[in-house]
């Protein structure tokens, strides 16, 4: 295989699961977000 | 100095405070992150082939960066259970718990980088010397950490036996410094941290240092974001106990 497969697979490797690991931090951190606001709207009603 | 220190950890130990804060950092923490990320790989683009190692000198500048982050996430979670055992900030916990998942991804992608430039520069993916076993055993414990944390319902005690653990793991981050100094490994000596004169030419050392920059960039920015979400979670858990009695 040549150089390019190995450096294109680590920038892939390296980009991709940070990528998701941002992607999956907010949409946790949305999630709680949402259910606290939920919550707190239930307890009014 | 030390005082200073003081004085703001006591101010930002009131969660409330810290939101207000996260929330004040959030956008220009991830700007700078993406700027300083956009440069270092522009740089990254221009570097010149190594004389030995060809193009796959180019592997080095997310494959370090993403080796010191794995250390440093660890030394974070450390200081951060330390913090919390031995002076009960409220804070501790939550940056322990919040850097965890962040440490371990970038010790991924260090391990998978590794073999990924040991294949062509090497001869092979994988060779258990001291270095690369020490990084592994070191994923290892950020899942065990991790693990430990989902393994106990109740939170005060998941926190304390988390923040053992994490303070015993410690003890592998010298080992994985160190460890090609100690012994004899396929993985090369450390050639960045010579500050007085370090082994890489300029073409690489800066782009290199700017690539680490970035990548610290988005380990602070990752972090806060889930410290705000670790927050958002303990305040949602003691609303719905409230609501149950």
């Amino acid at each position: 295989m040549s150089y390019g497969f190995y450096i294109t697979a680590s920038y892939v490797t390296c980009f991709g699961p940070l990528l998701a690991l941002i992607l999956v931090s907010y949409r946790q951190w949305a999630k709680a977000k949402a259910d606290l606001a939920a919550l707190e709207t239930a307890r009014h009603d | 100095m030390l005082q200073a220190l003081e004085n703001i950890s006591a101010i930002y130990a009131n969660p409330t405070r810290f939101m207000a804060l996260a929330q004040k950092l959030h956008a220009p923490l991830w700007g700078l992150a993406a700027l300083t990320m956009a440069y270092g790989l522009y740089r990254v683009a221009y570097v010149p082939d190594d004389y030995q190692q060809g193009a796959t000198v180019k592997i080095m500048f997310v494959h370090v960066p993403a080796a010191w982050m794995a250390l440093f996430g660890y030394s974070f979670i450390f200081f951060a259970s330390l913090t919390a055992l031995v002076f009960r900030h409220p804070l501790g916990h939550v940056a322990a718990r919040s850097a965890a998942p962040v440490g371990a991804v970038f010790t991924l992608i260090a391990l998978v980088t590794g073999a990924l430039w040991g294949q062509p520069m090497w001869g092979t993916w994988w060779v258990w010397d001291a270095r690369l076993t020490s990084v592994l055993v070191l994923f290892f414990v950020y899942l065990g950490y991790m693990a430990l944390w989902q393994a106990i319902d109740e939170p005060t005690r998941a926190a304390r036996a988390a923040a053992i653990l994490a303070i015993v793991g410690f003890i592998n981050v010298p080992i994985v410094k160190f460890s090609v100094d100690w012994w004899n490994t396929l993985h090369q000596p450390a050639s960045v941290s010579r500050l007085a004169r370090p082994a890489l030419h300029a073409d690489f050392l800066y782009p290199l240092l700017i690539m680490g920059g970035a990548f610290l960039l988005l380990f602070a920015a990752v972090t806060l974001m889930r410290m705000q979400m670790e927050i958002t979670r303990q305040k949602l858990r003691v609303k719905q106990q409230l609501g149950q009695h």
